[in-house]
Protein backbone atom coordinates (compact mmCIF):
# COMPACT_ATOMS: atom_id res chain seq x y z
CA UNK A 1 0.00 0.00 0.00
CA UNK A 2 2.71 2.32 1.04
CA UNK A 3 4.50 1.39 -2.06
CA UNK A 4 1.53 2.29 -4.33
CA UNK A 5 0.69 5.90 -2.85
CA UNK A 6 2.41 8.49 -5.06
CA UNK A 7 4.38 11.52 -3.25
CA UNK A 8 1.32 13.99 -3.96
CA UNK A 9 -1.00 12.24 -2.63
CA UNK A 10 1.02 11.43 0.98
CA UNK A 11 1.67 15.45 0.83
CA UNK A 12 -1.91 15.84 0.47
CA UNK A 13 -2.19 13.38 3.95
CA UNK A 14 0.65 15.38 5.95
CA UNK A 15 -0.90 18.28 5.47
CA UNK A 16 -3.74 17.18 7.29
CA UNK A 17 -1.78 15.75 10.06
CA UNK A 18 -0.82 11.97 9.27
CA UNK A 19 2.37 11.15 10.96
CA UNK A 20 2.48 7.76 8.66
CA UNK A 21 2.39 9.28 5.38
CA UNK A 22 5.37 11.61 6.82
CA UNK A 23 7.41 8.78 7.60
CA UNK A 24 6.99 6.91 3.94
CA UNK A 25 7.55 10.18 2.76
CA UNK A 26 10.93 10.37 4.49
CA UNK A 27 11.55 7.16 3.75
CA UNK A 28 11.47 7.63 0.42
CA UNK A 29 13.56 10.90 0.42
CA UNK A 30 15.86 11.66 3.14
CA UNK A 31 18.92 10.07 1.05
CA UNK A 32 18.00 12.73 -1.47
CA UNK A 33 17.73 15.71 0.86
CA UNK A 34 20.78 15.03 2.75
CA UNK A 35 23.16 13.69 -1.20
CA UNK A 36 21.78 17.24 -2.37
CA UNK A 37 22.86 19.07 0.85
CA UNK A 38 26.07 17.84 1.26
CA UNK A 39 26.84 18.38 -2.43
CA UNK A 40 26.56 22.24 -2.06
CA UNK A 41 27.76 23.00 1.58
CA UNK A 42 30.16 20.03 1.47
CA UNK A 43 30.06 18.84 4.86
CA UNK A 44 28.53 15.90 6.48
CA UNK A 45 26.83 17.06 9.55
CA UNK A 46 25.78 20.61 8.23
CA UNK A 47 24.18 18.11 5.18
CA UNK A 48 22.28 16.08 8.18
CA UNK A 49 20.93 19.09 9.71
CA UNK A 50 19.60 20.72 6.45
CA UNK A 51 18.00 17.36 5.63
CA UNK A 52 16.13 17.62 9.30
CA UNK A 53 15.18 20.89 9.09
CA UNK A 54 13.93 20.30 5.04
CA UNK A 55 11.61 17.58 6.41
CA UNK A 56 10.70 19.86 9.46
CA UNK A 57 9.47 22.27 6.86
CA UNK A 58 7.92 19.60 4.76
CA UNK A 59 6.01 18.47 7.87
CA UNK A 60 5.01 22.31 9.18
CA UNK A 61 3.92 23.92 5.23
CA UNK A 62 2.73 20.94 3.71
CA UNK A 63 -0.16 22.23 2.99
CA UNK A 64 1.43 25.38 1.12
CA UNK A 65 2.51 22.01 -1.30
CA UNK A 66 0.61 22.46 -4.51
CA UNK A 67 0.83 19.06 -6.86
CA UNK A 68 -0.54 21.30 -9.55
CA UNK A 69 2.72 23.64 -9.78
CA UNK A 70 5.08 21.23 -9.32
CA UNK A 71 6.36 17.68 -8.13
CA UNK A 72 7.30 17.03 -4.44
CA UNK A 73 10.74 16.25 -5.31
CA UNK A 74 10.80 19.22 -7.41
CA UNK A 75 9.68 20.96 -4.07
CA UNK A 76 11.83 19.07 -1.56
CA UNK A 77 15.17 20.05 -4.30
CA UNK A 78 13.86 23.72 -3.62
CA UNK A 79 13.53 23.34 -0.12
CA UNK A 80 16.70 21.45 0.73
CA UNK A 81 18.67 24.31 -1.39
CA UNK A 82 17.59 26.96 0.14
CA UNK A 83 18.54 25.53 3.10
CA UNK A 84 21.76 25.07 1.97
CA UNK A 85 22.26 28.18 0.18
CA UNK A 86 21.94 29.69 3.16
CA UNK A 87 24.23 28.52 5.19
CA UNK A 88 26.59 28.23 2.73
CA UNK A 89 26.31 32.05 2.67
CA UNK A 90 27.55 31.92 6.45
CA UNK A 91 31.16 31.62 7.01
CA UNK A 92 32.43 28.52 7.99
CA UNK A 93 36.15 26.92 7.97
CA UNK A 94 34.66 23.44 8.21
CA UNK A 95 36.94 20.60 5.82
CA UNK A 96 35.23 19.61 3.04
CA UNK A 97 34.46 16.49 3.44
CA UNK A 98 33.23 14.85 0.50
CA UNK A 99 37.08 15.47 -0.84
CA UNK A 100 38.29 12.62 1.83
CA UNK A 101 35.49 10.04 1.30
CA UNK A 102 36.63 6.72 -0.27
CA UNK A 103 34.73 3.95 -1.78
CA UNK A 104 35.51 0.54 0.07
CA UNK A 105 34.31 -1.16 -3.59
CA UNK A 106 37.14 0.86 -5.43
CA UNK A 107 39.27 -1.87 -6.98
CA UNK A 108 43.38 -0.03 -7.55
CA UNK A 109 44.95 2.12 -4.79
CA UNK A 110 46.43 4.45 -7.73
CA UNK A 111 42.99 4.78 -9.15
CA UNK A 112 41.50 5.72 -6.22
CA UNK A 113 43.80 8.05 -5.06
CA UNK A 114 43.48 9.62 -9.12
CA UNK A 115 39.70 9.85 -8.56
CA UNK A 116 40.13 11.27 -5.20
CA UNK A 117 42.07 13.87 -5.97
CA UNK A 118 39.55 14.75 -9.09
CA UNK A 119 36.87 14.45 -6.48
CA UNK A 120 38.72 16.60 -4.38
CA UNK A 121 39.43 19.56 -7.53
CA UNK A 122 35.47 19.01 -7.58
CA UNK A 123 34.55 19.69 -5.12
CA UNK A 124 37.23 22.32 -3.91
CA UNK A 125 36.01 24.44 -7.39
CA UNK A 126 32.77 23.95 -6.44
CA UNK A 127 32.86 25.76 -3.28
CA UNK A 128 34.20 28.77 -5.15
CA UNK A 129 31.33 28.94 -7.25
CA UNK A 130 28.47 31.83 -6.76
CA UNK A 131 25.83 29.87 -4.46
CA UNK A 132 23.48 30.04 -7.77
CA UNK A 133 25.76 28.12 -9.50
CA UNK A 134 26.74 25.91 -7.76
CA UNK A 135 23.25 24.98 -7.18
CA UNK A 136 22.50 24.27 -11.24
CA UNK A 137 26.03 22.77 -11.49
CA UNK A 138 24.06 19.81 -8.58
CA UNK A 139 20.89 20.17 -9.90
CA UNK A 140 21.62 19.82 -13.77
CA UNK A 141 24.79 17.63 -13.66
CA UNK A 142 24.92 15.68 -10.49
CA UNK A 143 21.60 14.90 -10.03
CA UNK A 144 20.60 14.80 -13.33
CA UNK A 145 17.72 17.11 -13.63
CA UNK A 146 16.49 18.65 -17.02
CA UNK A 147 16.94 21.90 -17.08
CA UNK A 148 13.74 22.97 -17.35
CA UNK A 149 13.05 20.34 -13.16
CA UNK A 150 16.15 22.23 -12.07
CA UNK A 151 15.15 25.96 -13.29
CA UNK A 152 11.66 25.09 -11.18
CA UNK A 153 13.31 23.65 -8.56
CA UNK A 154 15.69 26.73 -8.37
CA UNK A 155 12.46 29.13 -8.29
CA UNK A 156 13.61 30.74 -11.63
CA UNK A 157 11.38 32.59 -13.01
CA UNK A 158 13.06 32.17 -16.65
CA UNK A 159 13.13 28.24 -17.94
CA UNK A 160 16.38 28.49 -19.59
CA UNK A 161 18.35 30.40 -16.43
CA UNK A 162 19.73 27.46 -15.03
CA UNK A 163 20.82 26.13 -18.10
CA UNK A 164 22.97 29.06 -18.67
CA UNK A 165 24.14 29.16 -14.85
CA UNK A 166 24.88 25.60 -15.42
CA UNK A 167 26.94 25.90 -18.91
CA UNK A 168 29.07 29.04 -17.48
CA UNK A 169 29.59 27.06 -13.86
CA UNK A 170 31.06 23.95 -15.81
CA UNK A 171 33.40 25.94 -17.86
CA UNK B 1 28.02 23.72 -36.35
CA UNK B 2 31.71 24.20 -36.02
CA UNK B 3 34.06 21.53 -34.34
CA UNK B 4 34.62 24.74 -31.47
CA UNK B 5 31.03 25.14 -31.21
CA UNK B 6 30.56 21.33 -30.55
CA UNK B 7 33.16 21.41 -27.81
CA UNK B 8 31.12 24.48 -26.44
CA UNK B 9 28.11 22.34 -25.96
CA UNK B 10 30.17 19.44 -24.95
CA UNK B 11 31.79 21.59 -21.88
CA UNK B 12 28.43 23.09 -21.17
CA UNK B 13 25.89 20.15 -21.41
CA UNK B 14 27.76 17.02 -20.78
CA UNK B 15 28.40 14.48 -22.57
CA UNK B 16 25.10 13.15 -23.61
CA UNK B 17 24.18 14.33 -26.62
CA UNK B 18 20.14 13.54 -26.06
CA UNK B 19 20.86 16.35 -23.15
CA UNK B 20 21.76 18.54 -25.23
CA UNK B 21 19.16 21.44 -26.96
CA UNK B 22 16.88 19.46 -29.00
CA UNK B 23 17.33 21.54 -32.23
CA UNK B 24 21.26 21.18 -32.24
CA UNK B 25 21.16 16.88 -32.02
CA UNK B 26 21.72 16.51 -35.52
CA UNK B 27 24.45 18.17 -36.14
CA UNK B 28 25.64 16.98 -32.56
CA UNK B 29 25.13 13.27 -33.60
CA UNK B 30 27.20 13.83 -37.34
CA UNK B 31 30.17 15.51 -34.86
CA UNK B 32 29.77 12.92 -32.54
CA UNK B 33 30.34 9.83 -35.81
CA UNK B 34 33.98 11.88 -36.15
CA UNK B 35 36.83 10.54 -34.54
CA UNK B 36 37.61 13.92 -32.78
CA UNK B 37 33.83 14.11 -32.09
CA UNK B 38 34.10 10.87 -30.19
CA UNK B 39 37.10 12.21 -28.46
CA UNK B 40 35.37 15.63 -26.99
CA UNK B 41 32.44 13.16 -25.99
CA UNK B 42 34.41 11.00 -24.31
CA UNK B 43 35.99 13.63 -21.69
CA UNK B 44 33.05 15.07 -21.58
CA UNK B 45 30.93 11.42 -20.26
CA UNK B 46 34.46 11.15 -18.14
CA UNK B 47 33.71 14.40 -16.11
CA UNK B 48 29.76 13.35 -16.29
CA UNK B 49 30.41 10.25 -14.35
CA UNK B 50 32.90 11.66 -11.73
CA UNK B 51 29.82 14.76 -10.99
CA UNK B 52 27.16 12.13 -10.47
CA UNK B 53 29.20 10.30 -8.14
CA UNK B 54 27.66 11.78 -5.21
CA UNK B 55 28.64 11.03 -1.55
CA UNK B 56 27.32 7.77 0.13
CA UNK B 57 23.99 8.23 2.01
CA UNK B 58 23.69 4.99 3.56
CA UNK B 59 19.88 3.90 4.74
CA UNK B 60 21.44 3.93 8.46
CA UNK B 61 22.75 7.67 7.84
CA UNK B 62 19.42 8.51 6.72
CA UNK B 63 17.48 6.56 9.13
CA UNK B 64 18.95 8.18 12.19
CA UNK B 65 18.56 12.18 10.47
CA UNK B 66 14.49 11.26 10.06
CA UNK B 67 14.12 9.97 13.82
CA UNK B 68 15.98 13.02 15.03
CA UNK B 69 12.99 14.89 12.82
CA UNK B 70 10.33 12.31 14.72
CA UNK B 71 12.60 14.18 17.90
CA UNK B 72 12.09 17.55 17.00
CA UNK B 73 8.93 17.27 16.21
CA UNK B 74 7.48 15.62 19.06
CA UNK B 75 9.76 17.99 21.33
CA UNK B 76 8.03 21.01 19.96
CA UNK B 77 4.46 19.99 20.38
CA UNK B 78 2.90 19.66 24.15
CA UNK B 79 2.24 16.33 25.48
CA UNK B 80 5.73 14.45 24.26
CA UNK B 81 4.84 10.96 25.52
CA UNK B 82 1.51 10.72 22.83
CA UNK B 83 4.17 10.93 20.03
CA UNK B 84 5.82 7.55 21.37
CA UNK B 85 3.23 6.72 18.80
CA UNK B 86 5.30 7.67 15.90
CA UNK B 87 7.49 4.96 17.44
CA UNK B 88 5.28 2.37 17.24
CA UNK B 89 2.08 2.83 15.00
CA UNK B 90 -1.42 2.97 16.69
CA UNK B 91 -0.28 3.18 20.35
CA UNK B 92 -1.69 5.33 22.34
CA UNK B 93 -0.44 5.38 25.87
CA UNK B 94 -2.94 4.76 28.92
CA UNK B 95 -4.07 7.60 31.14
CA UNK B 96 -2.59 5.56 34.08
CA UNK B 97 1.43 5.18 32.39
CA UNK B 98 2.29 8.34 33.86
CA UNK B 99 1.67 8.02 37.28
CA UNK B 100 2.67 4.10 37.01
CA UNK B 101 6.01 5.41 35.39
CA UNK B 102 6.76 7.94 38.37
CA UNK B 103 6.02 5.04 41.10
CA UNK B 104 8.24 3.12 39.25
CA UNK B 105 11.04 5.69 38.60
CA UNK B 106 11.20 7.01 42.29
CA UNK B 107 11.43 2.65 43.14
CA UNK B 108 14.26 2.49 41.57
CA UNK B 109 16.15 5.42 42.79
CA UNK B 110 15.24 3.95 46.29
CA UNK B 111 17.30 0.91 45.70
CA UNK B 112 19.97 2.50 43.66
CA UNK B 113 20.78 4.46 46.69
CA UNK B 114 20.46 1.46 49.16
CA UNK B 115 22.79 -0.34 47.17
CA UNK B 116 25.06 2.41 46.78
CA UNK B 117 25.16 3.05 50.70
CA UNK B 118 28.81 2.19 52.15
CA UNK B 119 27.93 0.69 55.44
CA UNK B 120 25.50 -1.57 56.59
CA UNK B 121 24.44 -1.97 60.09
CA UNK B 122 26.51 -4.10 62.16
CA UNK B 123 26.10 -5.89 65.19
CA UNK B 124 29.65 -6.43 66.78
CA UNK B 125 31.81 -3.26 67.58
CA UNK B 126 35.15 -5.30 65.81
CA UNK B 127 32.67 -5.59 62.67
CA UNK B 128 32.70 -1.69 62.66
CA UNK B 129 35.93 -0.87 63.38
CA UNK B 130 37.28 -3.22 60.27
CA UNK B 131 34.51 -1.85 58.00
CA UNK B 132 36.31 1.44 58.41
CA UNK B 133 39.62 0.52 58.23
CA UNK B 134 38.97 -1.21 55.11
CA UNK B 135 37.32 0.97 53.36
CA UNK B 136 39.88 3.67 54.40
CA UNK B 137 37.83 5.91 56.00
CA UNK B 138 40.06 6.78 58.63
CA UNK B 139 42.91 8.38 57.67
CA UNK B 140 46.80 6.56 57.34
CA UNK B 141 48.42 9.02 59.74
CA UNK B 142 45.91 7.53 62.34
CA UNK B 143 47.01 3.98 61.92
CA UNK B 144 50.26 4.60 62.29
CA UNK B 145 50.33 6.48 65.34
Amino acid sequence: MAGSESDESLMGLVAQGDQRAFRILMGRHMTLAIRVAQRVVGNVAEADDIGQDAFLRVWSRAASFDPRVARFTTWLYRVVLNLALDRARKPSHEPIDEAAEIRSDDPEPVTLMIEDEKRGMIAAAMATLPERQRAAVVLFHMEGLSGRDAAQAMSSAKRHSSRCWSGRARR
Amino acid sequence: MTLEEFRRLADTWGGDIERWPAPRHGEARRHAATEEGASILADAQRLDALLARGPDVTPERAGRVAFAVVQRIAAEDEGGLRHLAWLVPNWRPPNWLMPAAGVACSALIGISLATMMPYRQLDEPTSVLSAILDTGSMATSWVTR
